[in-house]
């Protein structure tokens, strides 16, 4: 060959070799990228262990919980006690009282008390044995690895698995999957990062969530005009509406912007959606305030309360003024009334005052662990396990189908997201420090559909930090502290039975219940 | 040819295409596809359609200037939760102390549509109600006559220069006489219904009509 000699190829050679690049290419590369895809076919990932449901047709249900501030996993389920770590003094480890453990469960419950949470002086006196002892069943905590300690870029990836499916939300997804006949399949009470559109600009308009940030009184806004003091009727309020239309279509306004994607839109939803919403009757069955004027004058305006309006507020009566109450009870009616597949909540970082001690929510929400990391932990804990432990009941008493005897427990996830764990040094034997970010932490899920009583991954006692888990199999991989974020993400639409056809997810099987 | 130089034609070579840049399609160039230009002299499609929505601010306060309203007495839920604050996000605005929304919607919500109708009708019915407590300073419904709750002439001049009002108050312009006869025929649809003091209630639906209508909420 010339090249040994000169350097150079002749043209001869070069035309030689310009052809076999064309032919290779032209014969070995579907060969070479058919063998890559056929390693992804449904069939084949189930012939390595991938478990999926038959679509029945009927929808499931997922509540995310937003834990803002970083709620830690080993502050709750994997917590360490001091007797179990080399380093127990230097890190974040528990008196071995504090850290009680439930016979056949590998989870952990903390206990705690102080009489002060950080330089606010309300006593914290919490307990999550019994949250274990009652949900163990239906509980999986996977061990995570992110890829930010950045709140709003760390809670928008706990939701999309770091763009794991072409950027959607798990919220999308599940709309997708499951909300094409709701009304609103995606309602978004969260905040930051978790109340965030996926980048997936394919996913019809419908499967992004609607946002709702303030849950007795949004339900007003869903009829036109009723509880409107003088309203005409609902006749009058039809032929006032197909005027308007018939005007729209008429004026050089509604005939210059006629293309306009807003206005299509907006014709659309003034068109489909809202004969919907309005036909439901939802300002009444998602009304959970009662009639109590003069702040809350329901009959003078021809409104009523939600016929599940007393039991929502006995299961979360300071549901006025915590806005995470609130919020929970209004998913619980979004899911039930079916007007929504996927149901988004949780704390802000702001104050708000209430609770049994003047405060409901304290600054930063588990992010106030900067300044008391164990009262934070623990309060913050305490509140959002409170609020699942409520949705729970409810739902397991709420039928879905009488033909199955299924409750809406059931088909429902209760995924509790994250942005990431905390730093685990303290000063030595420091019962009261302040924490930072850290990527290292875990995930709660909750549902009859996860392989509960399951922790995916483990505990090293000596670091604190936990370690990861083979996604398909479950089996722990102590020493693995790489990004997981696609497999947990995967882990929650596996569970749920999701059509990850096409996906390109990671198999997470290790996530569903046999 | 040395082999660095292969590569390198064969990399240009396949960054090349053999089509020609595609132009921007900037639409129908004739009436054709556009519309006739047989109504009001026709008007052409806008290509780029960039339309905005209110939101709640630019909503309340344009209802207020328009109607003469207090923005206090625009909207209240219950008659004394402000509509700004309950349908704010809805509507597309922010709540950043209370609910660390700092960002606006990108699109309209499916909650828009109805929490603009229920703006607008608290709105109209203010206006409504004042002019008809308050004849001698009616704003729109100025001079126009009801026996027994019904419209006296929903062809005469006093209900022609009603309309006019309620148009150029929300349009900024005057009404086309098709859209006028569009009204007026309202009046005759509510009469119809059998609703009680049809009258009032054509006022209500007329105000809700034209101040909910795309031409009203968008810009």
């Amino acid at each position: 060959m010339t090249l040994e000699h000169t350097g150079r190829l002749s043209r001869r050679e070069m035309l030689r070799a310009l052809s076999l690049c064309a032919a290779g290419s032209a014969t070995l590369g579907p060969l070479l990228s058919g063998c890559r895809e056929s390693l992804q076919t449904p069939e084949a990932l189930e012939k390595l262990g991938r478990k999926r449901d038959a679509l029945d047709g009927k929808p499931k249900f997922l509540i995310v919980i937003g834990a803002a501030g970083g709620a830690s996993i080993v502050d709750s389920f994997l917590a360490v006690r001091q007797s179990e770590s080399v380093n127990a003094g230097a890190l974040n480890t528990f008196p071995d009282a504090q850290v009680q453990s439930v016979a056949g469960s590998p989870f952990r419950a903390v206990k705690y008390s102080n009489s002060r949470l950080g330089s606010i002086p309300i006593p914290v006196n919490t307990d999550q044995l019994a949250f274990v002892k009652k949900h163990m069943n239906d509980m999986l905590v996977a061990t995570s690895v992110g890829t930010s300690v950045n709140h709003n870029i760390a809670q928008k990836r706990s939701l999309t698995g770091n763009a794991a499916w072409r950027g959607r939300t798990l919220q999308e997804a599940v709309a997708l999957q499951w909300g094409a006949s709701m009304p609103l399949p995606n309602v978004n009470m969260g905040t930051g990062g978790y109340s965030e559109r996926g980048t997936d600009g394919d996913l019809p308009l419908s499967c992004f969530g609607e946002t709702v940030v303030n849950p007795s009184l949004w339900p007003l806004g869903l009829d036109g005009s009723r509880g409107i003091a003088n309203a005409p009727s609902k006749d009058v309020i039809a032929l006032a509406r197909s005027t308007r239309n018939a005007l729209d279509e008429k004026s050089i306004f509604g005939r210059t912007f006629q293309d306009s994607a807003a206005l299509k839109r907006w014709n659309e939803q003034r068109g489909v959606q809202q004969p919907k919403l309005e036909g439901m009757d939802l300002i009444t069955r998602l009304n959970i305030l009662p009639n109590a004027p003069p702040q809350i004058p329901l009959s003078q305006y021809g409104l009523d309360s939600s016929p599940d309006g007393a039991r929502l507020r006995a299961a979360f009566p300071a549901f006025f003024t915590d806005p995470v109450e609130g919020q929970a009870a209004l998913a619980f009616l979004l899911l039930k009334y079916r007007v929504s597949v996927s149901v988004t909540l949780g704390p802000d970082f702001n104050v708000a005052v209430g609770g049994q001690n003047g405060i409901a929510n304290p600054p930063l929400a588990f992010d106030i662990s900067h300044n008391d990391h164990r009262g934070g932990q623990a309060f913050m804990w305490a509140r959002i396990l409170g609020a699942v432990d409520s949705l729970i009941g409810l739902l397991k008493s709420e039928p879905f189908d009488a033909a199955t005897g299924e409750s809406m427990w059931d088909r429902t996830m209760i995924y509790v997201a994250t942005e990431f764990g905390r730093t685990r040094p303290r000063p030595a034997n420091a019962t009261e420090f302040g924490s930072g970010h850290d990527l290292n932490n875990g995930f709660l899920l909750l549902s009859p559909m996860v392989k509960g009583n399951t922790v995916l991954g483990g505990m090293a006692p000596n670091t604190t930090l936990t370690y990861g888990f083979d996604a398909r199999t479950g089996q722990a991989q102590p020493g693995k502290m790489t990004s997981n974020e696609p497999d947990i993400f995967s882990g929650v639409l596996t569970a749920m039975g999701a059509d990850l056809g096409g996906s390109g997810l990671p198999d997470a099987s290790a996530f569903k219940r046999a | 040819m040395r082999p660095e130089r292969l590569l390198l034609t064969c990399l240009l070579l396949t960054g090349c295409s053999d089509k020609l840049p595609i132009a921007v399609d900037l639409g129908p160039s004739d009436a054709g596809g556009g519309v006739a230009p047989s109504y009001d002299g026709g008007v052409a499609r806008s290509q780029k359609g960039n339309l905005r929505f209110k939101g709640p601010e630019r909503l309340t306060l344009d209802l207020a200037s328009a109607l003469e309203l207090p923005v206090a007495s625009v909207c209240n839920e219950l008659g004394q939760y402000p509509c700004l604050n309950v349908h704010g996000v809805s509507l597309g605005g922010v709540d950043p102390y209370a609910h660390s929304v700092y960002e606006t919607a990108p699109v309209t919500g499916a909650a828009a549509p109805i929490a603009v109708e229920r703006t607008v009708l608290s709105a109209c019915n203010a206006r409504i109600a004042q002019d008809l407590n308050a004849p001698a300073t009616a704003v729109v419904f100025k001079d126009v006559a009801l026996t027994n709750g019904k419209l006296n002439d929903p062809t005469s001049p006093a209900v022609a220069t009603a309309l006019s009002s309620l148009v150029r108050r929300a349009w900024l312009r005057d009404p086309t006489q098709e859209e006028r006869d569009t009204l007026v025929q309202l009046a005759r649809d509510v009469e119809a219904t059998g609703t009680p003091n049809p009258g009032v209630a054509w006022m209500q639906a007329a105000c809700l009509a034209v101040f909910s209508s795309a031409e009203a909420v968008f810009y």
